[in-house]
């Protein structure tokens, strides 16, 4: 059987800076956020934050699964189709080999367990959360089964490759990805090109043509980071709920506040490794003419990336900041889920803000340069703002 | 909103618990009668518009009006002053306890602050120690959340706080905060618990602000550690006792560059608390660092020093043990230190040291003589040794670098001129230098002593990042003994060459040759005035004579007698074409000096070499007197008396036997015709004779003719035969047809030459002399008048127009002469249509130098 890597082709709407794989908007984000963030909800205490994550991957992941599978694929195709898009995602490699006969999935790579070696405080335990909700989804989209997967052996506490138990006789219900449609007319971008001498369009087109999809180990180790293409949709569903369910505890404001500084350390991390990769040296370096024009070049990547379609509006060098973002997938996520939290829901980009402002003006090391710089999203899309805004300024 | 009496803590002031007493400005006056019954009148100062009262334990300090009163404790205040004061102020501690906590007794129990809150974390309850800590009022502190207490700009506090928050299970969250409440800012410590299920309680100590607190010391030594190792390019690591990472700065983290498999950093989260060794297992130069460090577990002195090579970087790595008291062995730290621009350098170094050894080493013992030129025109201090043995002289540093090189040089001016000019380029751009270097001189040759030396030169600049000319090297080679070397194998080859050239010809040939050209040469010699510029006919003389030499070595194939005389007549050229021009004397005479040098050579090795004797004078008197002596006897034999007939008879006999045919004249000439063809690249021409009457010809004209005839070959191969291809579009065989005839025509013998060329070019010529007017055969008639030809350029073979009037001229010397006949018809109809005519030299030949054939035996 060939390669079906064809129904996973990207497609990018290029206004939007929306990056479409098997219909689901994705966004490239690096191990340190993607860990960070998994780690920040499953530590939290009075929560269940690994069934969160579970939940909140098998029902972000469902669609695009199902969005692969042809009609007249029989099973074995849609478990190529299944694993081949986890691998195309940049997730890891997975197999099914025994799935049948054993109820048993193993997988020899895996985006979470590299990430949380590399970038990530050395935990005892499993790591591969999202894995278990992707299963969960591909069983479901494959043989129409709901089934509960549990990884009882994780390469990240050592064992040769994770071992995932399929049970079969779940009883909990499938949490819907239930989101609405959301309308919106951004403001028209405010990008002002003489604010800086970068050409980010030049950037973004070398990031759409990148092949930013799974190696043969299903990993994408590129700007010295591992980089992997999530549905949007599994942010949301992650971020909405671990609000909700820290809001219960009386502890919104801590998991508001946790949520911007995954941001901030992820930006810092995947911006440092971005610039000191051969793609920046090769694409943007050339480009840069003063210290200033770093941080337009991040603002550009992270277009390219899908984080949302920002720009600069004002910027003192080593002072502040004033960016806009007139379609971040979290500020449409809190309207499609219809709940967004009062006071803006763009905790990635408010982190990231003020870790791009950081990691360019400030000096040491991640936990050095760390608090140097305070971000406030001053309106949000999802509070009927025209734009979200955010303001950074030195402390 | 606080009610008054109210209190604030002033920060600023270096003594403990210093605060301002609002008071309610209704009562001020009142509370100051109060303090001044108990502590005495206030003393005014109108300067600063304030007033005071000193008391055994404190200050009273206000301003004229007398509120807010700041009450400046001194060290040995104690509380029951305090408390004394407070009372005449009619100031009241409001602080309640109305929490679940009430019956703690809290600020007997700790000397902590204590906030109790809701499950929500707002507070409830505060103690008056954390008022005190503010200086605030209840109300600030009631029914606010907990964090927003954590000041705005200490965001890595309140990261820290929240984390713990988040995964907060039970005991206590533990964490630095900064605090602000009711504007007034404290650093604490914070530590909170649960309390049952309904709240929280917060544990807030200030951790102080002024040298000597303990803690303050320990967070300010913190700070200044940080402050060193942030922004240090240096690595620096602290291990524990166990070689774990527990204190690193960035730049430990990027010259360890601890990679996953693919290549991707691990980070500072990733690498905190991980065994060092381990992460750098894979790598064998750290075994030596990692068995330091266990050694250094019981040496407090074992320390490793040393470079590893990491990531194409050079790291100076060194570890120092860490030992505390009683417990001894606490950890490691570790420094690394790029060092890879120093080995670069370093190695650079090296490098530019054997460089200049070895270049000191081939100065000092290089047979060349090399120095430099600076901007200046001076010579460089260092040069070659052998520099001072190649000029002679030990005064080279400093010295003006043409001083040097030319004053002793034999050289024209021109070398120096040429050098001046060149260094004009020093300091310019290269350009400059590499269009003009081609005049610098090559050769030099000096005289020392009297001995003349010949210095090879070579030149090359020396130029800046942006191709300036800094320098120029200079090296000089002594060819002395190379050249004297190269000259005597010159000689050598000449000398094979004229043996080769002499052996293919006979003595008696080479005889005739060399008679004939020593007798032209010798008239050249007479003829040419260095000084004095000779007339016009003087100068067609001399053309003449070059010519005819040039034309006889041709065709013997002695060239470089020939490419003298060439050069000779070419140099003569312009001054023949242009009269006016200047005489060039010196010139001409070296040219002529070069056919007598090479001429000698020839008879040098003919008679020395070869040993074939000729030329000595009783065999040249002989020849000569043999041909020229008889034939006058001979005509005053037959004058004298014509009427003996034996006497006749035997005069007939007699010119027979001193005549000869026309193809034994000319045989040597035949012979030289396929080395001309051979050098117009043309296949050699076949040469028919005709002579019907057998006539023979005296060989008092032999010479004549032969000479003629040399020019007559050469024309005819330059000017008529075409090269072959064009022979044969024009339907004419590859190879020329030469054709002589000879027949009686009254008193005179005609010998008819023609070749199947192309014919004369009259239409060339007839525009080219500017004759339209003439006929065609006097327009033919031309190429007989000195200087005419067909030809825009000379050639070694002919073309100055000079040859066919030489023929006549030589012709004429004996009596006859030569003429133009065109024929009426021609084959050739490709050159006819060109407007070239067939046409054949007739000489003439008179009848005295012609014998009829001898009688034909019965």
């Amino acid at each position: 059987m060939g390669s079906l890597s064809g129904r996973f082709a990207l497609k990018y709407q290029e206004l939007e800076h929306r990056r479409i794989i098997s219909g689901a908007q994705v966004i490239i984000h690096c191990h340190h956020y993607n860990s960070r963030i998994q780690d920040t909800i499953e530590s939290a205490r009075g929560i269940d934050g690994k069934q969160i994550i579970v939940d909140s991957a098998e029902a972000a992941c469902l669609a695009p699964i199902q969005e692969s599978l042809q009609e007249g694929d029989d099973e074995a195709v849609k478990w190529t189709a299944a694993v081949e898009l986890y691998a195309h995602l940049g997730f890891g490699h997975f197999d099914v080999g025994a799935l049948v006969s054993d109820d048993v999935i193993t997988a020899t790579s895996s985006h979470y367990v590299e990430g949380w070696a590399t970038g990530f405080k050395q935990q005892e335990g499993p790591v591969c959360s999202f894995t278990q909700g992707y299963l969960q989804a591909a069983v479901r989209a494959v043989t129409g089964e709901l089934v509960t997967v549990k990884e009882v052996a994780c390469m990240n506490s050592g064992a040769k490759q994770c071992r995932f138990e399929v049970d079969r006789s779940r009883t909990r219900a499938f949490v819907e990805n239930a989101k609405k449609p959301f309308e919106f007319t951004p403001k028209d971008s405010g990008y002002d090109r003489t604010l800086s001498n970068i050409d980010e369009n030049a950037i973004i087109d070398a990031l759409v043509g990148m092949p930013i999809y799974g190696n043969e180990q299903g990993l994408i180790p590129a700007f010295g980071v591992y980089l992997a293409n999530t549905p949007a949709d599994y942010y949301n569903l992650v971020n909405i709920r671990f609000l909700k369910e820290m809001t219960a505890i009386g502890k919104f404001s801590a998991a508001k506040e946790l949520l911007i500084n995954a941001g901030e350390t992820c930006a810092m991390n995947t911006f440092r490794g971005i610039m000191e990769s051969p793609e920046w040296a090769g694409l943007v370096a050339p480009m840069l003419k003063n210290e200033q024009d770093s941080l337009f070049a991040l603002v550009s990547l992270s277009n390219g990336f899908g984080w949302g379609n920002w720009y600069v509006t004002e910027h003192e060098a080593e002072e502040s900041l004033c960016i806009e973002s007139i379609n971040g997938y979290e500020a449409y996520g809190g309207m499609e889920y219809g709940d967004p939290c009062e006071h803006g829901q763009c905790f990635m980009l408010s982190g990231v803000a003020a870790g791009m402002m950081e990691l360019i003006y400030s000096e040491g090391s991640i936990a050095d340069r760390f608090g140097t710089f305070d971000s406030e999203e001053q309106s949000c899309i999802s509070n009927r703002g025209g734009c979200c805004s955010f303001a950074v300024e030195a402390v | 909103m606080s009610h008054f009496p109210y209190r604030r803590r002033s920060v600023a002031c270096i003594h403990p618990d210093t605060y301002k007493y609002f008071l309610d400005p209704a009562l001020v006056d009142e509370v100051w009668q109060r303090l001044e019954t108990r502590y005495g009148p206030p003393q005014r100062n109108e300067a600063f518009r304030t007033i005071d009262v000193e008391t055994p334990h404190f200050f009273l300090r206000a301003v004229i009006g007398g509120n807010p009163i700041t009450l400046i404790r001194k060290r040995s205040c104690p509380i029951e002053a305090i408390d004394e004061c407070h009372e005449l102020l009619r100031y009241q501690s409001k602080t309640k306890m109305t929490s679940p906590m009430t019956e703690i007794d809290t600020d007997a129990l700790t000397p902590a602050a204590l906030l109790v809150t809701d499950s929500e974390q707002c507070v409830v309850t505060v103690t008056t120690r954390f008022l005190a800590l503010f200086g605030c009022e209840e109300s600030d502190v009631l029914g606010t959340t907990f964090d927003e207490f954590i000041f705005r700009k200490d965001r890595k506090g309140k990261s820290d706080y929240v984390t713990a928050l988040s995964t907060y299970e039970d005991g206590y969250i533990d964490v630095k905060l900064v605090l602000e409440v009711a504007g007034e800012q404290a650093f604490t410590r914070v530590r909170a618990c649960r309390s049952g299920d309904s709240g929280w309680c917060f544990f807030v100590e200030s951790l102080g602000t002024t040298p000597g607190d303990k803690f303050y010391d320990l967070v300010l030594g913190q700070e200044r550690w940080r402050a060193v190792m942030a922004p240090s390019d240096d690595g620096i690591a602290i291990l524990n006792a166990d070689n774990e990472l527990v204190e690193f700065n960035s730049s430990f983290m990027q010259l360890a560059d601890i990679r996953s498999e693919h290549g991707v950093l691990l980070n500072e989260e990733s690498l905190d608390g991980r065994e060092l060794f381990s992460l750098l297992s894979e790598d064998p130069q750290f075994k030596p660092v990692e068995d330091v460090v266990a050694l250094s577990r019981t040496k407090k002195k074992k320390k490793f020093r040393g470079v590893v090579l990491r990531s194409n970087r050079y790291i100076e790595l060194s570890t120092t043990p860490i030992h505390l008291p009683v417990k001894g062995f606490s950890g490691t730290a570790i420094t690394l230190h790029d060092v890879t621009a120093q080995k670069e350098l370093q190695a650079a170094s090296i490098e530019i040291a054997r460089k200049n050894a070895d270049i000191s080493a081939i100065l000092e013992n290089l047979k060349q003589g090399v120095f430099t030129i600076l901007p200046d025109s001076t010579v460089h201090s260092e040069y070659s040794a052998h520099l001072e043995t190649l000029l002679n002289t030990n005064e080279i540093a400093g010295v003006d670098a043409l001083d040097l090189l030319f004053q002793n040089a034999m050289g024209p001016r021109g070398q120096r001129d040429a050098v001046e000019s060149v260094l004009l380029c020093l300091g310019g751009d290269f350009l400059f230098f590499e269009v003009n270097s081609h005049i610098l001189p090559h050769e030099v040759t000096y005289e020392f002593d009297g001995q003349k030396q010949i210095v090879q030169l070579d030149w090359s600049a020396i130029l800046s990042s942006d191709e300036i000319v800094e320098k120029i090297l200079v090296s000089l080679r002594d060819v002395t003994e190379l050249r004297r070397l190269e000259q005597e194998r010159n000689e050598q080859e000449d000398k094979m060459r004229a043996i080769m050239m002499l052996t293919s010809v006979s003595s008696l040939e080479f005889m005739d040759f060399y008679i004939d050209a020593e007798s032209m040469l010798q008239k050249l010699e007479h003829a040419i005035d260095i000084h004095k510029k000779p007339n016009v006919n003087e100068i067609e003389e001399i053309f003449r004579n070059c010519h005819t030499i040039k034309g006889n070595s041709r065709i013997l194939g002695f060239n470089k007698v020939a490419e003298h005389a060439h050069e000779a007549e070419h140099h003569l050229g312009e001054l023949r074409e242009n009269p006016a021009s200047t005489w060039d004397g010196q010139t001409v005479a070296a040219h002529v000096a070069d056919i007598r040098s090479s001429l000698d050579f020839l008879c040098h090795i003919e008679r020395d070499v070869l040993q074939r004797g000729i030329a000595d004078e009783t065999r040249l008197g002989e020849a000569v007197l043999n041909a020229s002596t008889l034939e006058q006897l001979l005509s005053s034999v037959s004058e004298a008396d014509s009427h003996m007939s034996q006497l006749q008879e035997l005069t007939t006999q007699l010119r027979l036997m001193t005549s000869c045919l026309l193809e034994e004249i000319t045989s040597q000439a035949v012979v030289g015709i396929a080395s001309v063809a051979a050098q117009l690249d043309k296949p050699t021409p076949t040469v028919s004779f005709r002579n019907d009457q057998s006539l023979r010809l005296s060989g008092v004209v032999a010479k004549p003719l032969h000479n003629m005839f040399v020019h007559m070959f050469n024309n005819s191969m330059d000017h008529g035969i075409e090269a072959p291809n064009s022979r044969v579009a024009a339907g004419k065989p590859k190879h020329g047809q030469l054709s002589i005839a000879i027949r009686q025509e009254g008193d005179h013998a005609e010998i008819t030459f023609a070749d199947d060329g192309q014919g004369l070019d009259l239409e060339l010529l007839r525009r080219k002399y500017d004759v339209g007017e003439l006929c065609d055969e006097e327009v033919a008639a031309l190429i007989l008048d000195s200087g005419t030809t067909s030809r825009d350029r000379a050639t070694m073979i002919s073309g100055r127009g000079v040859g066919m009037d030489a023929v006549r001229r030589m012709a004429q010397e004996f009596g006859g002469d030569v003429r133009v006949r065109l024929s009426d018809a021609t084959s050739d109809a490709t050159s006819e249509a060109h407007g070239h005519r067939p046409f054949s030299l007739i000489v003439d030949v008179p009848n005295r130098f012609v014998a009829p054939a001898p009688p034909q035996a019965e």
